[in-house]
């Protein structure tokens, strides 16, 4: 599937706005939060959930039908997304006037607990919900599970929390709960990839096209260009390399230097190594995302590309503007 | 009631008539135009019924299919839940998935969600298109009657295709899935296309292979 | 939103809705079509029902037709070259009718009074043969033909000299009747529409499919058994196929001595001068030997003339026809076919037994009673359901004329030729084997000013009828001459280089329509392109001093011309699909067709018939102006009024003749004809009643009937030739014991020795020499693909979505013994050079095999596309390393079958390796366009008012 920015920053940026108010529900609960770094965590999850919903306007290309996009809520996980994307987007905003404008008085008060786990909550769910729409298609191989949903909350709380922790240095126990989520979402999202590599490995001409005979070879889709300028749930196969290689950097980014770090902080490492977990996280969820859905295995692969078996075809009918003769 | 197209692929030689008399007819009908980017450049275009060529096997056991894939507007349509504003939907009185493209917003969700590959989005329009069973076709009544029916029906040259109600057993295209055992596409990700293809059947040769032996052994 | 820029903008969207008939054009099938029209706009192309030649469906081309209408690439008003600038650089200046047709006038008028022949008209995918063969004849030049040479003109001679018909638009396989069918190299063919209908059909009932190729894509796709062969070899496996038919007795001996000559006597005198001749009687009947000895002319014999032995008469030895082709075929075992073609001598032996088996063993009887020339009554009529049919695999090779005379001579031996589940021909076929025509043998028959003595194409019978002065050719294409001797379609591909090197002699003008020459039908692309613009060194002219290109688009060709005449698209003008030309008729009977304008005229475009009647017209040509003034004023009206001979009833349409309309084949021109097809669909059809329908060559009501509606001058069997004396008269003529002409090198000697044998014989494809064999091991195929018409697709908006660009398809197992693999880069190189391809595996070709599509490549500022487009910069085209001469000795000669010039297209060998360059080698230079492309970056075609 194509990697649309819109549906990067959409996810990433809801992921980190539930992974702050997360962990500022957390800081929070185990008090000691100052109200200025409060401030900042609430204003930083309202920022990451704005861009995100900013983000998802670009996803739809037709404005003037916006809304209508609640009337399946019956059947349509993305109408369901927008409700509770749009609750956790209220919720935050309110929890963010809260904050700001009535201050210390409020963050004391039984209320004001509750709405923040209630952010928390309406988060969780805008998560769930998100991760359900991928989760729930059949025809996207790779992303049809439990996993999904498992890989996408986690991931999105560990960014969120790596963010976090530029403002608000979480304390011990907070950070022995963030290794634990690191570890925890490190397992996760290797299972997760395993199911994409088991997705590519379900793309067979015999229930695609009826053809009794294996390896299959691809000769034409049509048209010699493959559709993937007006179908994006295709895209050209990533290379393995690429794929290792993003994989690799993606992993190493969003577990292993968040592992490294935190552990080099919790052995007395100065707090500044905090501001690399941030980044490395926020590098790594980019290099996640992207790969979620730029690796993602949609069954009608089928009719763009050749058996597994042997490099596939198509993908190197992409990117060949024909070079300059000399 | 449930249209559908059966394609026999004992007789589909992969001419791509059908996906250009889709096009031919749709650009212009009630659901297009079916557009094409930079036609006289590196051209790209939209295309409602694509021709999928696939071999397999190793030669000289060679096997060469030709596949026309348009939309199999399923049973249990995949595309129609997820659409969020209700474009996608499948009448009820005739089972054909249309797009309304007045209320798509263009998430192309209901392109993720169709295993087949056959929605195609226009980016100019910002919504989704594809087939429509040629539904402005087939129920114009100012068209002369043999003219009510799908375009790539109409015009497929080896008479590979064959339109109708599959939900009606004495129709011709339920006759030949039973008969011909016809089958659907991917039946594992349960959308239950209402769209068959009849599978090849081959004609042997008459002459036994015992026979054939004692023939080589003692003559050639 | 981003409009498209159509080129007619004076149309603007309207509600109103026509519909109109005429005939596609798209390829040349000629399917019958209605155009629906919004307004003036095209909204939709579909096949007309009743048309007996598709039948209510149409294929991708034909829907396409609107972006062919609408297409950028269109010429749109008179060009001449820029004074100055050099030939094939596509400098142009606009100009107007009159200025182009005075300058053409002017040439030819000189030309015309000087020396005819040096005017060269020829013709490329043309349905108006009829027209422009009379036309030519007129102008009184033998250097005249249609593109039969590059083509298939194997298929067409072969046929004609063998059964008076052929496949193609001659003749067709049964498949409504047929159990078992076996097609030979075919990838799409003219009758494409049909020929899908009718293999539907036989899939329908279950009829087994055998398809003869060395690789299996389209029709091959559904066959019930693919036979890779290895290209060039299938006369081998027909001989073999024959070879196992007569050991086993699986053969039709009644047909065989009924309907052809199997019986007639042949002279045995090795090295004397009637060798291979017939015993003919004083009337110049073929003799035959009953059982009981007796000696009596064929048609006595009432087909019981033996089929073996030997008869001493006259002092000489004689032997039944059959006889000589057995001996031929004794020689043909499978095992020897095995080692040529690759294909496991079991699976020849099957195949021989399963055709022979159901020919012979599963007749089918239709309850048709017919009377044949022997007054016989038949009650029923005997079908044999085995059907075969083939195309340029078998015609595009230098031994492809013996190939298919190979293979109707199979079809007579099981007796398939025009019964019921087998070969039909289509009208005005059958015709004598082959039909009586010949052009004027003599440079005496081509004078200044004066038509020329007789048709200008046809077929010798002997080498008196040759246009040769002793070695020397009439014909700047050297048709007819002793290099090829039965070129019964001429042979274009020979023209450029001739007329470059003056070679038989220096041409004028030349003038070629509808054919692209200078790029995908020619070869050897690069040198053909130079000597196009090559130029004598002294003075500085141009070798072929003028060149005019009547085209409708944009082509690679044009921007070598020095005039350009528009032409206008085929629904914008009237034509006749005629039975003068190549019919449209379907087994059944007799039909043909007419095209009408449907959309108005694009700018200044005009109908190249219509241009060529005021070229007639302005040089006062006879049989087109009577005492200086004009007969026809259009087309239209010559399709109405022309006669083929004054008086005769005959011309261009066979329906709705006669004052009223109300005659059919035989009338008095009716100048309301072309309104009378319009308000018919288009189209007019004659339905044989069903004794007419089979065993036409010798059924007496049938010829009876033909004769009347002048398809044969006379109602008298047509003896299908078994055995082809006319080619045993060249043979002689190449041994010197030919009484009349004969050549006088021994090079011409020793070719027309080797290769003109009186019963089918296999011989290696010319290109196999054993010098050449081993260094270049593959052997190079295109294929056509059903969605592009050779160069035309490629500026359809839609068309060239479908395909742009072209791999090179290799047997992985090949590949692998050649360490090559998958989608990378290589050289393919010819004896006369190289090009680069991208390779791309398939199982679905044989070994030793490599093929790609044909003419997608294009030339950069042609058809009006962006040079970087991928038909420039990623499609390749393979003429560039297709030798368009033989070498060493033969070098004199062209790559041609020696019998009748047809161009060897697929006999190049080649080797494959490894490329260092990643891109397409070698690219042209870019030229001009002449006209400009459109840099539309969205297409939204619409007839919708209202609509974007
Ligand atoms: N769509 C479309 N239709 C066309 C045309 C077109 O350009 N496009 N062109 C028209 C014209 S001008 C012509 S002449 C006809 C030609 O019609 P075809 O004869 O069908 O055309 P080719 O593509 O030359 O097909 C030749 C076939 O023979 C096979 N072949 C090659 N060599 C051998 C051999 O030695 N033995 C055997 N058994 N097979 C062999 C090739 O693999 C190929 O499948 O098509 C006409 N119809
Ligand atoms: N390698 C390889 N080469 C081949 C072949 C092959 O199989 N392999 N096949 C050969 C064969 S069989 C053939 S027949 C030739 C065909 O080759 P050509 O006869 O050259 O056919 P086209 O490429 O279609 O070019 C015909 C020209 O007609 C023009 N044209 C189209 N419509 C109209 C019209 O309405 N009016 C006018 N005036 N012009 C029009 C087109 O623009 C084009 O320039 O190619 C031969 N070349
Ligand atoms: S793209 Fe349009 S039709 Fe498809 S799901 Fe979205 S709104 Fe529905
Ligand atoms: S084929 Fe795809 S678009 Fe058509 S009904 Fe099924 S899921 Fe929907
Ligand atoms: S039914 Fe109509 S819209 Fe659908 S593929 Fe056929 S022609 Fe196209
Ligand atoms: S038109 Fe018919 S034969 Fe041609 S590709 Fe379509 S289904 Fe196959
Ligand atoms: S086969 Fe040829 S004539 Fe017939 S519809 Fe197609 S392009 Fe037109
Ligand atoms: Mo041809």
């Amino acid at each position: 599937m194509r990697p649309t920015p819109p549906l990067l920053i959409l996810t990433i940026g809801q992921g980190l706005a539930g992974g702050i108010v997360l962990a500022f529900a957390f800081l929070k609960s185990l008090g000691g939060l100052s109200q200025s770094t409060a401030e900042a965590l609430v204003i930083m999850a309202l920022g990451t959930a704005f861009i995100g919903g900013v983000a998802s306007f670009f996803h739809m290309h037709r404005l003037a039908a916006a809304r209508y996009v609640l009337r399946r809520l019956k059947t349509s996980w993305l109408s369901r997304e927008a409700l509770t994307t749009g609750l956790f987007g209220g919720s935050l905003a309110i929890l963010a006037v809260l904050t700001i404008f009535f201050g210390r008085a409020m963050m004391v008060s039984p209320g004001y607990w509750v709405w923040t786990w209630l952010c928390v909550a309406t988060g969780l769910l805008a998560m769930w919900v998100t991760a359900m729409l991928y989760a729930t298609i059949p025809a996207m191989l790779s992303w049809h599970g439990a996993l999904t949903v498992l890989a996408f909350i986690m991931v999105g709380v560990l960014s969120g929390f790596g963010l976090a922790a530029i403002v608000a240095p979480l304390n011990a126990t907070v950070w022995v709960a963030f290794l634990v989520l690191v570890v925890g979402t490190a397992i996760v999202k290797g299972m997760h990839w395993a199911h994409f590599a088991e997705a590519r490995g379900k793309i067979r001409a015999s229930t695609g096209t009826g053809l009794p005979f294996s390896p299959y070879r691809l000769q034409d889709t049509g048209t010699t260009k493959p559709p993937y300028r007006t179908q994006t749930q295709v895209w050209p196969v990533l290379s393995p390399g690429l794929r290792r290689t993003v994989m690799l950097a993606a992993a190493f980014l969003l577990f292993v230097v968040p592992l490294g770090l935190t552990l080099a902080q919790l052995l007395g490492g100065p707090s500044l190594l905090r501001f690399g977990v941030a980044v490395a996280a926020i590098g790594g969820v980019f290099l996640e995302r992207w790969l979620f859905f730029g690796d993602a295995t949609h069954s009608s692969r089928v009719f763009l590309s050749d058996e597994m078996a042997a490099l596939p075809r198509v993908p190197l009918n992409t990117n060949r503007r024909p070079t300059r003769v000399p | 009631m449930q249209l559908t197209i059966i394609t026999d692929l004992n007789k589909c030689v992969g001419c791509k008539s059908c996906q250009v008399s889709c096009k031919e007819h749709n650009t212009s009908g009630a659901f297009g135009p079916v557009p094409d980017e930079s036609p006289y450049q590196d051209p790209d275009g939209m295309w409602w019924n694509r021709i999928v060529t696939m071999e397999s096997g190793e030669y000289p056991n060679t096997s060469v299919l030709y596949l026309p894939k348009a939309c199999m507007h399923c049973y249990d349509a995949p595309c129609v839940p997820v659409c969020p504003t209700g474009a996608s939907y499948k009448r009820e009185d005739n089972g054909v998935v249309l797009v309304d493209y007045d209320s798509c917003i263009g998430c192309q969700l209901c392109m993720w969600a169709c295993p087949y590959g056959v929605r195609e989005f226009d980016e100019e329009e910002g919504v989704v298109k594809k087939c429509t069973m040629c539904i402005d076709r087939i129920e114009d009544d100012s068209l002369p009657e043999k003219e009510r029916q799908p375009a790539c029906v109409q015009s497929c040259p080896t008479h590979a295709r064959t339109f109708g109600d599959l939900d009606d057993p004495d129709s011709e295209v339920a006759r030949l899935v039973q008969e011909r055992q016809g089958f659907g596409l991917m039946p594992e990700l349960g959308a239950r296309p209402a769209v068959h293809y009849l599978p090849r059947r081959k004609a042997p040769s008459q002459v036994h292979p015992d026979e054939l032996d004692i023939f080589m052994g003692e003559r050639y | 939103m981003a409009n498209t820029p159509l080129i007619i903008s004076n149309d603007e969207p309207q509600d109103e809705i026509r519909r109109l008939s005429t005939t596609c054009y798209m390829c040349a099938c000629r399917c019958g079509i209605e155009v629906t029209l919004q307004g003036d706009r095209v909204r939709f192309l579909s096949g007309i029902p009743e048309n007996p030649v598709n039948k209510g469906v149409w294929c991708a081309k034909g829907g396409a037709g609107i972006m062919t209408e609408y297409s950028p690439a269109r010429l749109q008003r008179p060009l001449m070259r820029e004074p100055g600038a050099p030939r094939g650089e596509g400098h142009f200046v606009p100009v107007d009718w009159e200025t182009a047709l005075d300058k053409v006038t002017e040439w030819l008028k000189a030309i015309r009074a000087s020396d005819p022949s040096r005017l060269a008209y020829f013709t490329g995918r043309d349905q108006m043969q009829a027209f422009n063969g009379y036309w030519a004849r007129q102008f009184g030049t033998p250097n005249w033909a249609a593109h039969g040479g590059f083509c298939s003109v194997n298929m067409a001679s072969a046929g004609m000299y063998s059964v008076g018909g052929s496949f193609w638009e001659f003749g067709w396989p049964d498949l409504d009747h047929a159990r078992w069918f076996m097609m030979f190299g075919v990838a799409e063919d003219h009758p494409s529409n049909p020929l899908k209908l009718a293999i539907s059909a036989l899939k329908d009932r279950g009829g087994r499919f055998v398809v003869v190729n060395p690789v299996k894509s389209g029709y091959g796709a559904l066959a019930d058994e693919w036979v890779p062969i290895r290209p060039g070899t299938d006369g081998a496996l027909i001989l073999a196929f024959m070879h196992v038919l007569i050991k086993e007795g699986l053969y039709d001996r009644d047909y065989l001595s009924h309907w052809t000559n199997a019986p007639a006597l042949v002279r045995r005198s090795k090295g004397q001068s009637g060798d291979g001749l017939l015993m003919r009687s004083v009337d110049g009947d073929m003799m035959v030997v009953l059982s009981d000895g007796k000696i009596v002319p064929f048609f006595e014999a009432k087909g019981h003339g033996v089929l073996e032995g030997a008869v001493h008469c006259q002092g000489e030895e004689w032997e039944p026809a059959f006889q000589v082709l057995q001996q031929e075929v004794d020689r043909a075992t499978p095992a020897w076919a095995s080692e040529i073609t690759g294909i496991p001598k079991r699976t020849i032996v099957r195949l021989a037994l399963e055709m022979g088996r159901i020919s012979q063993q599963q007749p089918l009887m239709l309850p048709i009673g017919w009377t044949d020339v022997y007054g016989q009554e038949h009650r029923q009529t005997v079908g044999r359901p085995v059907a075969f049919h083939a195309m340029r695999g078998l015609a595009a090779h230098t031994n492809g004329f013996q190939t298919i005379r190979g293979l109707f001579d199979l079809m007579m031996l099981l007796g398939v030729v025009d019964v019921p589940g087998g070969f039909l021909y289509k009208s005005p076929y059958p015709k004598p084997a082959p039909p009586p025509v010949k052009p004027a043998p003599d440079r005496k028959d081509y004078q200044p000013n004066q038509p020329a003595k007789a048709p200008l194409l046809g077929y010798p019978t002997s080498p008196d009828d040759l246009l040769v002065d002793q070695d020397t050719p009439l014909r700047i294409d050297e048709a007819y001459s002793w290099k090829y001797p039965l070129a019964a379609h001429g042979t274009i591909q020979n023209v450029v280089g001739n007329a470059a090197l003056s070679d038989p002699y220096a041409i004028d003008t030349l003038m070629i329509y509808m054919a692209n020459i200078a790029w995908n039908s020619t070869w050897n692309t690069l040198t053909t392109r130079e000597l196009l613009t090559a130029r004598n060194e002294k003075t500085g002219e141009y070798k072929i001093p003028h060149i005019v290109v009547f085209d409708a688009f944009d082509s690679e060709t044009v921007a070598y011309a020095d005039i350009v005449f528009p032409d206008t698209t085929y629904l914008e003008r009237w034509d006749a699909t005629s039975l003068q030309d190549r019919p449209i008729s379907e087994p059944d009977g007799p039909a043909d067709s007419i095209r009408q304008p449907v959309v108005p005229r694009l700018a200044k475009t005009r109908p190249n018939a219509d241009v060529l009647l005021e070229l007639a017209n302005r040089l006062e040509l006879p049989g087109f102006t009577e005492g200086g003034v004009p007969k026809y004023r259009s087309y239209a009206d010559f399709i109405q009024l022309w006669e083929t001979e004054p008086g005769s009833g005959v011309g261009l349409l066979a329906g709705y003749r006669g004052a009223n309309g109300d005659q059919n084949l035989v009338g008095e021109p009716n100048p309301h004809q072309l309104e009378a097809y319009a308000s018919k669909k288009a189209f007019w059809q004659y339905r044989l009643p069903d004794a007419h329908r089979y065993y036409r060559m010798a059924n007496q009501g049938y010829l009876n009937w033909a004769r009347d509606v002048k398809f044969i001058n006379q109602a008298k069997a047509i003896v299908l030739q078994l055995y082809s004396e006319p080619l045993q008269t060249f043979r002689l003529a190449g041994q010197g014991l030919w009484p009349g002409k004969k050549p006088q090198s021994p090079l011409l000697r020793e070719r027309l020795n080797t290769y003109f044998s009186p019963v089918p014989i296999w011989y290696p494809p010319l290109e196999d020499r054993p010098e050449e064999r081993d260094a270049f091991p593959l052997r190079i195929l295109t294929q056509r693909p059903m969605t592009q018409y050779h160069s035309w697709g490629s500026h359809n908006a839609w068309l060239r979505q479908l395909l742009n660009e072209n791999p090179l398809y290799m047997n992985p197992k090949k590949a692998a013994s050649l360490g090559l693999h998958d989608g990378q880069w290589v050289w393919i190189e010819s004896r006369i050079g190289r090009m680069t391809a991208k390779l791309r595996f398939s199982d679905a070709v044989e070994p030793d095999t490599v093929w790609t599509w044909n003419a997608i490549a294009k030339g950069p500022g042609s058809w009006a596309l962006d040079p970087q487009s991928p038909e420039v910069r990623r499609a390749v085209l393979i003429n560039h390393i297709i030798p368009d001469r033989l070498t060493g000795d033969d070098a004199d000669y062209y790559n041609n079958d020696p019998i009748t010039g047809q161009a060897g297209w697929y006999d190049t060998r080649v080797k494959v390796y490894p490329s260092e360059l990643h891109e397409v080698w070698p690219a042209v230079d870019p030229r001009k366009p002449a006209v400009s492309p459109l840099p539309v970056d969205r297409l939204a075609y619409t007839t919708r008012k209202g609509a974007h």
